[in-house]
């Protein structure tokens, strides 16, 4: 909650601002709020914030973390107190709010409590802190962080109703989530009136004049892994509907994604388009996620995001010369001789490869003959690009891959299937497209397979016994890999009292039985137990375990031939 | 649905304004592409033009104001069903499209359908289908009026 509270601050306008204008009014309007007698010391924490505290994060957090430890009663006032101020001033209702919600959330911390409903009490200043927060954050044009910090609130009193129901009266909890509902309808409208105002601009964009966005815009498509719009939008305009689903993935995406941020970022001084009046979306756009320390440090004043960014757009436009291009090449040796780790879920490293092949191609560096050897990169990258999706879904709280890693399947398939295909050709891309999917469907497969159409004979029933036994712990291992990014009503999984009692004497054991790495561990044993058992039924029961006979890979590409002639 | 407007709960109201603004762009003559996705922004934009006839003062961003604020945007629209409602043939076959597609609509906001449906009642000349033919162009400008003298009460905030 103290990230999600840090992100409001970061990703709202005006919040930033009252942080950089120790003189703004709204400070003055929060100090004056808490006037009275009983909230001195949020008053004074105030005053102090305002002259030094804003230099000092350290200090700060200390001392809000004493004032949420010491008088938890103050924190659930700021947060009324920001709600009567919020029409006459939104900068110091924000102040107030946020100063009750930070002091609130250090304070337990220091104490080590819980905020959230895990020992079955419930704190009711969810009921008013992060709603208050919020709500002012959007008075300030304040939408990503505020979003999330709803949502968050929301969840977590779900949960407190559904627990407290028949145990404790939960009709305040009702109450506040009718408020909350209220609250994240009116941020999600804001957030798409934003949303339909930016699309517009850029489709404004791109239209037919001598100087348009039509290469940057092509170079946001290409890294969301969307191609074949890249390629239409490099050469012709921008529709809406695709613009509007560029801005909404933009924004979902950015706070993990350096390549795609630096490549926004090449337009926010472009006269085509006034990035900056869209105040709500420049503050996700502009604002500094950290997702890559390596662009922090990197040694030339060109970054490897920077340097991805602004070779692809030139690559996008049909002008990339050998001074941009080379000059990424250096970077991206660079980065492979130092051997840089990306950042956390893949896909900063696999578009850079495609970005080099890009460049490659269009410097034209590969020699006449060398077909061959790039189909066999190119499905070397699509087994990558399978093998990530696996992983991604054994990682569920790293940022979700999407379509992102999808250039080499488009390369590979252009490539394939060029000029005039052969058959090996055609079954080739086939069996290339299906690939991935299929590693996305692997789990499925495994834990609920398709019904087998051979006998089973007579000794399947102890090893089909041990293969559900199998199934069973798979999924209870998948539950666990996915807990930590499952709603917060998954957190309350301690079902069997024997076990919740023995985790309340041993928290460890607690810590051990959920761990995510753990489960990882046992899915890749019971993956190998699952695979023995499979060719132990095949060799005692003859076959039950094969699948029927699907269409061939010929049948299927006379199909599409005749689909294409058609 | 036109007996009991303008008593309609606030999801009926949304849907009826989804419906008319589907039905002008569907039927009517200079329809702008993409229209029902338009921002307010844009559609700003396009009004300030015509609502500058009505009234020279107003503004561009007056006008955006006016169809992102909830209450005024509901005024706008209301303006325009008002128009909709005095062309019988038009407010029946605007009831019979409401009839047949609430029961599969999702509760879009008023105020992302105001620009829409605002553009199409001053955009849209004559309403036609097969021979059949409404003249809507005296009606967009009643809406024009009422909209410009609307947006030219927003203060600067």
């Amino acid at each position: 909650v103290i990230d999600i509270a840090r992100r409001v601050v970061s990703t709202t306008p005006g919040g930033w601002r009252l942080w950089r204008e120790p003189e703004h009014p709204g400070w003055t309007a929060a100090v004056e709020a808490a006037e009275a007698p009983e909230t001195g010391a949020l008053r004074d924490l105030l005053a102090w914030a305002r002259r030094d505290g804003l230099q000092d994060q350290p200090e700060l957090d200390r001392r809000l973390a004493q004032l949420g430890a010491s008088d938890p009663a103050l924190t659930h006032r700021a947060g009324l107190l920001s709600e009567e101020i919020r029409d006459s001033s939104a900068h110091g209702a924000f102040l107030l709010a946020w100063f009750g919600l930070t002091a609130w959330v250090l304070g337990m911390a220091e104490q080590g409590r819980p905020i959230d409903d895990t020992w079955g009490i419930f704190d009711e200043r969810w009921q008013v802190l992060p709603h208050a927060c919020a709500a002012a954050a959007m008075r300030l044009d304040g939408l990503h962080g505020a979003l999330e910090l709803a949502a968050q609130a929301h969840e977590t009193l779900r949960v407190a109703r559904y627990r407290g129901f028949g145990r404790r009266d939960v009709r305040p909890v009702e109450a506040a989530l009718a408020r909350y509902d209220a609250l994240a309808r009116s941020l999600a409208t804001r957030n798409e009136i934003a949303v339909r105002d930016l699309a517009d601009e850029l489709c404004d964009a791109c239209r037919d004049d001598a100087a348009n966005l039509r290469a940057e815009v092509a170079a946001l498509l290409w890294t969301l892994g969307r191609v074949p719009e890249s390629r239409a939008v490099a050469r012709g305009a921008l529709t809406r509907p695709l613009a509007q689903r560029l801005v909404r993935e933009s924004m979902r995406t950015i706070p993990h994604d350096p390549l795609l941020q630096y490549t926004w970022l090449e337009m926010k001084d472009r006269p085509e388009l006034a990035l900056r009046e869209h105040e709500a979306l420049f503050a996700v756009i502009n604002n500094r996620w950290n997702q890559w320390w390596v662009d922090d440090s990197w040694p030339t004043e060109e970054t490897p995001s920077q340097a991805y960014a602004r070779t692809l757009i030139r690559a996008m436009a049909g002008d990339l010369d050998q001074e941009v291009g080379f000059r990424f090449l250096q970077t991206y040796d660079m980065l492979e001789t130092m051997g840089t780790p990306g950042p956390p879920g893949w896909v900063v490293a696999f578009r850079l490869r495609a970005l080099r092949m890009l460049v490659g191609a269009q410097l034209d560096l590969y020699a006449d003959d060398s077909r061959e050897r790039l189909i066999e990169y190119l499905e070397s990258q699509v087994d990558v690009m399978a093998g990530n999706r696996v992983q991604s879904w054994q990682f569920p709280d790293l940022p979700r891959i999407g379509a992102r890693l999808a250039v080499p399947l488009f390369d590979l398939v252009d490539l394939r299937l060029g000029g005039e295909p052969s058959p090996e050709d055609l079954r080739a891309t086939v069996e290339v497209v299906e690939r991935p999917r299929a590693g996305g469907l692997r789990y499925w497969l495994r834990t609920a397979p398709p019904r087998p159409s051979g006998d089973r004979g007579q000794d399947a029933g102890a090893l089909l016994a041990a293969e559900d036994d199998l199934v069973e712990h798979l999924r209870g291992a998948s539950f666990l890999t996915m807990k930590p990014a499952l709603p917060p009503q998954f957190q309350w999984a301690d079902l069997d009292m024997d076990l919740l009692l023995s985790f309340s004497e041993n928290p460890e054991a607690r810590e051990a039985f959920y761990s995510p790495d753990r489960a990882r561990s046992e899915l890749e044993q019971l993956e190998t137990e699952h695979d023995e058992l499979a060719r132990q039924l095949d060799t005692s029961c003859g076959g039950f375990t094969h699948l029927p006979d699907a269409i061939s890979v010929d049948e299927l590409v006379d199909v599409l031939r005749a689909h294409v002639a058609a | 649905v036109w007996d009991r407007y303008p008593d309609l709960e606030p999801r009926e109201f949304r849907e009826l304004v989804a419906v008319t603004a589907q039905t002008l762009s569907e039927a009517g003559d200079e329809v702008p592409g993409d229209v029902l996705e338009q921002s307010a922004r844009g559609a700003s934009r396009d009004l300030a033009p015509v609502l500058q006839e009505a009234e020279p003062d107003v503004e561009r961003w007056q006008i955006q104001a006016l169809l992102e604020d909830d209450a005024l945007a509901e005024q706008a629209c209301r303006r325009v069903l008002d128009e909709v409602r005095a062309q019988p043939e038009l407010a029946a076959r605007v009831a019979a499209a409401y009839e047949e597609r609430r029961q599969k609509m999702t509760g879009i906001e008023l105020v992302l359908l105001a620009g829409a449906l605002v553009v199409l009642a001053i955009r849209v000349k004559r309403i036609k289908w097969g021979d059949r033919q409404v003249d809507f162009e005296p009606s967009g400008e009643a809406v024009s009026t009422f909209v410009a003298g609307l947006a030219k009460g927003i203060a600067q905030q």
